[in-house]
């Protein structure tokens, strides 16, 4: 690869390694990441790309091109910078957005990508409340809580002790920068490779200046303004709290419908009708953070069910199916079936 | 009469050769068969039987007609041992002939299936001995893996053939071979008992099982397995008419084994009931008694034709089966589908809930050792759903340890003289993590430090096309975190600060390449490295 040259590649059949070359066809290639103000957030990092196409290999819909099928949002992409030293990963994300434009005097394709953590602002995080435990823990929780990978994350261990925490009801994104805001000096970002990177707030006490800058080719924009400025911080702070012993913590309240299996009837001549289970899903919201949340179906110590919602019925236990899908630290999601109200 | 079926050890098994000898020193039963069975791609053409006739009825210590061993294709002197049709023709049934001359004729091996031919009555006056069968092919084919070869061994024949010297006959005869306690059992009183065998024609090579039951007068060491073995011979030739044997056996389970099939008792023993296994060559797999007439298949009702519980158990019996299976849907409308049944004499099968509401159409199918299916009466199950009813969960409840928050309060940091002169600017820590107090109370501390007073923000360098080397890879390798020292006089700046935000825009692969970092210096509170 010739050096001083940004590659682009692109992860065309969708294996999880990007390995189609598309650098030829790239016009501009911009992207960012970090946070824009200091004690702001870290933002996703994001990507754009202009990518050049006359023969309209990039136009999702155009049936004549070779790459039709492909060109859908979440494709991977990974672009790197090929130096003297070597090279240097840049960016890694997925697509979010083709915008083609087939215009005669542009015939481009605008390319929007945004990093993993854009993936981390999507779903709820839940990680069970745990006691004594730092930063670097919890952010390694809330990451397996949402499915990144253990092998693309840097983690630092954090800098104070928690004497409790959980994480319930927030993105697994917003969940990070919580901690980020209160472990002052902490940082949070995916690098160039793609990987998650937690920098505690004793992380940068340790690093040294690897570069010196100065006037030479530079250009330098300084503000001095008040936008800065804050000279009272608070913090709403809970400074004690009880772990209880173990008891109820939800209780049914009202009877809950578990519908019996219904006939789905077959689509095409000569297919056969079959009963489908129609599962519901109970929200259990706790009035306070738990630990050592159990759902002990099999005893009718915890559970019931009957054939009349007053219990007037007759009782049938054995009819409904209660699985828990989640046991977080606030509330626990149950999937309740009817698979035998036949 | 009844069959017996057999199935014998392949002496050679060659893939290189025209022909394959199958097995050799048999005693051919005319009216008996032999057969091998192939795989896909069958490569054999044809049988053929060796053999060569004794001389005199009952054939023992009698003197060949013939020394030399002729092909089954060739007429024996004095015996017509020619198959039905000579050499490839040899095969019984119509499809393996066309399929074998398909072969012939140089087509694709596609083929599998088996090649049998009928053993030919001997001559009057002479009893087929010694005989060896082979396969082979028309020269060029190579013989495929045969996997089973096995021998039909013809009629067998017993009148009367045990009874208990206790009483006398007809009293007490075993008129069953098969099913003695179906007998009386007046015929059987406890105690030792000489047991007569007349009129024996067996004929048989390797184990044999027989489920009958004889007591003894005498220690019974005569017949051991051993002895067994080697006197198969007499017991699969009509030498011994009237012979009598005597065994016992103590209650101790015979095995299929010889070690374990040594019998022997003495007088005062108490005799059972007993499955005798007889192991005679070593190479019978399974024996059957059941005379053609019970062969039979049936089927019975499901178990719970209500469909209570939206399943059923569909049960059958059999007797004299190889196989045995399910055809279901056999209407003509219906694709027709089967469910082999693993057993044969009982068999099942489940139906699941998930295949109700339908009609379904059932019939149980058996098939014999040779092949012939037998059909158990078609049955009707109409599967109707009754209408889903709904259930009601009247009680949940889940357990847990809640962590109760005690006391809230708010932190505060301020700075007085700040406030003063800039007002009040409030920054709130929002978090749903907990500190202790002195800790989020020195977090606190430090963020007002850092920020009470003005300073420079939002600093952004700009680098534009670098020249290529170190200096540039350093610059684009830069990342979040990473540590620089910057000095510019004009603006007065001689110091550390970090990357909190990097921004590349590159132009046709490299040819423009710009860096943009935004970046915080390092503040008192954060301690020199």
């Amino acid at each position: 690869m010739t050096a001083n040259y940004v590659t682009v590649l692109a992860d065309w059949d969708g294996d999880g390694t990007p390995e189609d070359d598309i650098s030829a066809d790239v016009k501009t290639f911009t992207f960012t990441r970090g946070r824009d103000v200091e004690l702001g957030r870290t933002q996703a990092g994001t990507c754009e790309i202009l990518l050049r196409n006359e023969d309209g290999r990039y136009s999702p819909d155009n049936q004549a091109s070779p790459l039709y099928g492909y060109v859908l949002p979440g494709v991977l992409i990974q672009a790197y910078y090929t130096g003297l030293s070597g090279i240097v990963y840049l960016f890694t994300g997925k697509i979010n957005e083709w915008r083609p434009n087939p215009r005669l005097d542009e015939q481009n394709c605008y390319v929007y990508a945004i990093d993993g953590m854009d993936a981390l602002s999507r779903g709820t995080a839940n990680v069970a409340l745990q006691a004594d435990i730092k930063s670097g823990k919890i952010v390694g929780d809330v990451l397996t809580d949402a499915g990144w990978p253990a092998l693309a994350r840097t983690i630092s261990t954090g800098e104070y002790n928690h004497p409790w925490a959980h994480v319930s009801g927030v993105s697994a994104l917003e969940a990070i920068n919580q901690l980020e805001a209160l472990e002052y000096g902490a940082r949070c970002f995916v690098d160039g490779t793609g990987k998650f990177i937690w920098q505690d707030s004793l992380y940068r006490q340790a690093v040294l200046s690897t570069l010196t800058v100065d006037n030479t080719n530079t250009h330098i924009e300084a503000t001095f303004n008040l936008l800065n400025v804050w000279n009272e911080i608070t913090c709403d702070f809970t400074p004690d709290a009880e772990l209880q012993p173990d008891q109820v913590i939800y209780e049914l309240q009202n009877p809950l419908k578990a519908p019996g299996a219904h006939l789905v009837k077959a689509q095409s001549p000569g297919g056969w009708d079959y009963w489908e289970n129609q599962p519901v899903t109970l929200h259990c919201a706790y009035q306070y953070p738990c630990k050592n949340a159990t759902f002990l179906w099999a005893s009718l110590l915890y559970y019931d069910a009957n054939t009349e919602p007053d219990g007037s019925g007759i009782e049938v236990p054995h009819w409904v199916e209660a699985v828990v899908k989640t046991f977080a630290s606030t509330y626990a999601e149950m999937i309740i079936t009817n698979v035998g109200g036949w | 009469m009844g069959l017996f079926y057999q199935e014998v050890s392949i002496v050679e098994k060659r893939q290189d050769h025209y022909a394959v000898i199958l097995t050799e020193n048999i005693a051919p039963i005319a009216g008996g068969w032999y057969r091998a069975t192939f795989p896909t791609g069958i490569g054999a053409l044809g049988m053929s039987l060796m053999a060569s006739a004794l001389a005199g009825a009952g054939g023992g210590g009698g003197v060949k007609t013939t020394g030399t061993w002729v092909s089954g294709d060739t007429v024996l002197s004095g015996i017509d041992i020619a198959l039905a049709s000579r050499s490839h023709h040899s095969m019984d049934g119509s499809a393996f002939w066309t399929s074998q001359i398909a072969v012939v004729s140089g087509e694709a091996y596609s083929l599998s299936g088996a090649l049998r031919f009928t053993v030919p009555a001997a001559p009057a006056g002479t009893t087929l001995f010694h005989a060896q069968v082979r396969i082979w092919t028309s020269g060029y084919q190579n013989v495929s893996t045969v996997d089973l070869f096995d021998v039909g061994v013809g009629t067998y024949e017993y009148e009367v053939p045990v009874y208990a010297s206790a009483v006398s006959p007809p009293n007490g005869i075993l008129t069953d071979f098969g099913n003695p306690e179906a007998t009386d059992g007046s015929a059987y009183p406890s105690g030792q008992q000489l047991v007569y065998c007349t009129s024996m024609y067996l004929a048989f090579h390797g184990q044999l099982e027989l489920s009958y039951y004889y007591t003894a007068d005498s220690p019974c060491d005569r017949i051991t397995a051993t002895s067994i073995t080697s006197t198969a011979a007499i017991l699969s030739s009509p030498d011994y008419p009237g012979a009598v044997w005597t065994w016992g056996a103590k209650d101790n389970p015979v095995g299929a084994d010889s070690t374990d099939g040594i019998l022997h008792g003495l007088t005062g023993d108490t005799w059972y009931w007993y499955k005798l296994k007889l192991n005679c060559l070593d190479t019978i797999v399974w024996f059957k008694t059941l005379p053609e007439g019970t062969l039979y298949i049936e089927t019975l009702p499901a178990t719970d034709l209500d469909w209570e519980n939206k399943s059923a158990t569909l049960n059958g019996a059999s007797a004299g089966m190889e196989q045995v299976y399910f055809e279901f849907d056999i209407t003509p409308v219906m694709a027709q589908k089967s469910v082999i049944i693993p057993a044969t004499d009982y068999f099942s099968v489940y139906m699941h809930h998930a295949y109700q509401n339908r009609t379904y159409y059932f019939r149980a199918v058996g098939i014999d050792s040779h092949g012939t299916k037998y059909y158990g009466a078609t049955m009707m199950f109409e599967l109707v759903q009754t209408t889903a009813a709904d259930a009601y969960v009247t009680k949940l409840i889940i357990r847990g340890s809640p962590l109760v928050p005690l006391e809230t309060m708010t932190l505060t940091a301020s700075d007085a003289a700040s406030i003063a002169k800039y007002g009040r600017r409030t920054y709130n820590l929002s978090t749903q993590y907990s500190l202790n107090q002195d800790d989020t109370q020195v977090i606190l501390n430090e963020i007002l430090a850092d920020n009470k007073d003005p300073r420079v923000n939002n600093l952004i360098i700009t680098f534009q096309n670098l020249k290529a080397g170190a200096y540039k890879d350093s610059v684009i390798a830069a990342d979040i975190s990473t540590r620089i020292t910057l000095i510019n006089t004009l603006l007065g700046l001689d110091g550390d600060f970090f990357i909190n935000n990097v921004k590349h825009t590159v132009i046709e692969g490299g040819t423009s390449y710009t860096v943009q970092w935004r970046l915080e210096r390092i503040y008192d509170t954060t301690p020199e490295p």
